[in-house]
């Protein structure tokens, strides 16, 4: 790992101030992605900003302090009652020692897992490469994208991201050039050629807080994932639903996927497929087909529809159940 | 790392020599870096080696880091706590697992520089007085390892969940410990061994 300056800030606009004049410069959550990046020398920064113990003022229910550690997220009984997706998604990440240590801020801008991108022996066009390793005949990409855009093929790495898209919680963001308020499903961007970062977030910018609404859809809402193994594993597929029913028909629906392309995913028109009808077993396999119509699987991970589908099916099958 | 102590001990080395001289600069580089000036709000430290205060089994330590060192590079290199293994190096098996404040994590993963002024507790400083904690002693009497290897960090997160769950169910144990990975597989024994524990 290359040596760098750090430094611990007292406020989060004071670390967005900080980054927005240095030159090489990185935040740091709890650092549990940004240490393997640093000693693989995928980023060789000169400076690292730490935000841990930067105050931020959270106290009111539903709003996440970026340090909020995935373990706390998962122990707060405000969102398991509001947002159920959260819930699941910040218990289910990693491990325990993990969610003890990463930030929630941390987990939304955190890196892809390709190991192409992870590994500068390999071309990546996210890297700023001409080609990108996961597309050769003879490369490994059982996890990657199932949606493929043209530059990276990537698979989106958070578990919270989907969950919170879901719940249509909004990121604060915030920057010397003026702070501001996004829908979550809004944060992210496709891949572009020698662009590392897969948030729309401008040099220095950062999260600040995450607000959850307590609204119908956020309390009718599930997170399911496939893993290879029950601990450990990033999910190889995860679906993020919630629904609003009124009057026995669906008013409003988000289903997001994670994992199947280089941004979480909106199933915009598995969401269409469901409003103004009733949820139930007809209108699911309708929602799960929609989902994955547009699916363009990579020869070695066809497995990512099939299970995704049924993902789909089993979120809105909970959320039927659910009151 | 051992080059980061090859490196740190070469400088102070240099240092000891005159070398300040032939490096052109009369300040050693840890009050230099001092001096230069953090932005508002910020405060710097390195990229030299800095003092790094910590509560380590119940005792106040003091460890001089450059910022990339780990917490658990720290422990082994420098303050030879040699229990927390090193085998993965990216929080994905648990062999480095210490406690930080009484929470469990993996020391290959977190800077040492982000475990100043916490409470830093090692497989080491389980015991008390001379005597096993109970899950140390369950592990003996119930065979829970075989090479040993993942032993000392599966000991701080069974230990950890009985701080925190005194009666866990199976599957409890199961998720308590589900960032321990155990390669000779000896699973089957930690369970019994973290239900005697907790008898
Ligand atoms: C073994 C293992 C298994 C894992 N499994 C899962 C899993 O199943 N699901 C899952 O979702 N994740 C998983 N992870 C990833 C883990 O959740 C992330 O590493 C973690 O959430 C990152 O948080 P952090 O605070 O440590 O971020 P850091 O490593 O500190 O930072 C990550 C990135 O986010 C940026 N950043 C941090 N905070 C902010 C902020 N407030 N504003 C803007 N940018 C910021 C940093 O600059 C950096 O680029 C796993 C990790 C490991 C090691
Ligand atoms: S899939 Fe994306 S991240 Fe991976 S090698 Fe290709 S361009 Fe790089
Ligand atoms: S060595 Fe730290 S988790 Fe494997
Ligand atoms: S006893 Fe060998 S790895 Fe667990």
């Amino acid at each position: 790992m290359k040596n760098f300056a750090y430094y611990t800030a007292e406020s989060v606009p004071a670390a967005a101030r900080a980054l927005a004049g240095m030159k090489n410069a990185v935040a740091k959550g709890g650092g549990t992605d940004l240490l393997a990046l640093l000693k693989d020398r995928v980023l060789e920064p000169d400076e690292v900003v730490s935000l841990k113990g930067a105050k931020i003022d959270a106290k009111v229910a539903g709003v996440i302090a970026a340090t909020t550690t995935l373990a706390e997220l998962a122990a707060d009984p405000w969102i398991k009652k509001h947002a159920p997706a959260v819930h699941v998604a910040a218990d289910e990440a990693a491990t325990p020692q993990i969610r003890n240590v990463a930030t929630v801020g941390g987990n939304l801008c955190q890196s892809t897992r390709c190991w192409y991108y992870r590994n500068k022996n390999f071309a990546c066009s996210k890297r700023g490469d001409d080609a990108c390793a996961a597309l050769t005949a003879r490369s490994q990409h059982r996890y990657h994208a199932v949606f493929p855009h043209v530059a990276c093929a990537s698979a989106h790495a958070s578990n919270l991201a989907p969950a919170l898209i879901a719940v249509a919680a909004t990121v604060h963001c915030v920057h010397p050039d003026g702070d501001r308020a996004l829908d979550a499903g809004l944060l992210y961007q496709d891949p572009a050629k020698g662009r590392v970062q897969d948030t729309i977030l401008r040099p220095g910018e950062l999260i600040e807080r995450i607000t959850v609404p307590d609204s119908p859809l956020a309390r009718r809402s599930t997170y399911v994932e496939f893993r290879e193994r029950e601990s450990f594993d990033f999910s190889a597929v995860s679906v993020a639903a919630a629904v609003h029913i009124d009057g026995g028909k669906v008013i409003d629906a988000r289903i997001v996927l994670g994992a199947v392309a280089p941004k979480p995913l909106r199933a915009t028109a598995a969401e269409q497929a469901l409003v103004g009808q009733p949820l139930n077993a007809a209108t699911i396999e309708k929602a799960a087909a929609a989902a994955f119509a547009d699916a363009r699987p990579l020869s070695d991970n066809k497995y990512k529809v099939v299970i995704g589908r049924r993902l789909v099916m089993r979120a809105l099958a909970g959320l039927k159940e659910m009151r | 790392m051992a080059d980061d102590k090859i490196r740190v001990s070469r400088r102070d080395i240099l240092r000891g020599a005159g070398a300040a001289a032939i490096l052109g600069t009369a300040l050693p580089a840890s009050a230099k870096e001092a001096a230069a000036k953090a932005p508002a709000g910020l405060t710097r430290h390195g990229p030299g080696a800095v003092p790094v205060s910590i509560g380590l089994n119940g005792k106040a330590a003091k460890v001089m880091v450059e910022p990339r060192v780990t917490l658990l590079d720290a422990l082994r290199d420098r303050l030879d706590l040699t229990g927390a293994k090193r085998i993965c190096d990216r929080g994905a098996c648990g062999g480095c697992t210490v406690w930080v404040n009484g929470k469990t994590v993996n020391s290959c993963t977190m800077l040492a520089i982000d475990a100043a002024g916490a409470d830093v507790r090692t497989v080491e400083g389980l015991a008390q007085n001379g005597k096993l904690h109970a899950v140390q002693a369950a592990f003996v009497e119930h065979d829970a390892l075989q090479c040993g290897f993942c032993t000392s960090g599966m000991v701080m997160s069974c230990a950890a969940l009985l701080k925190n769950n005194p009666k866990p169910t199976l599957d409890e144990i199961k998720a308590g410990i589900a960032g321990n990975l155990c390669r000779c597989g000896t699973y089957g024994h930690i369970f019994n061994a973290v239900q005697e524990a907790s008898r």
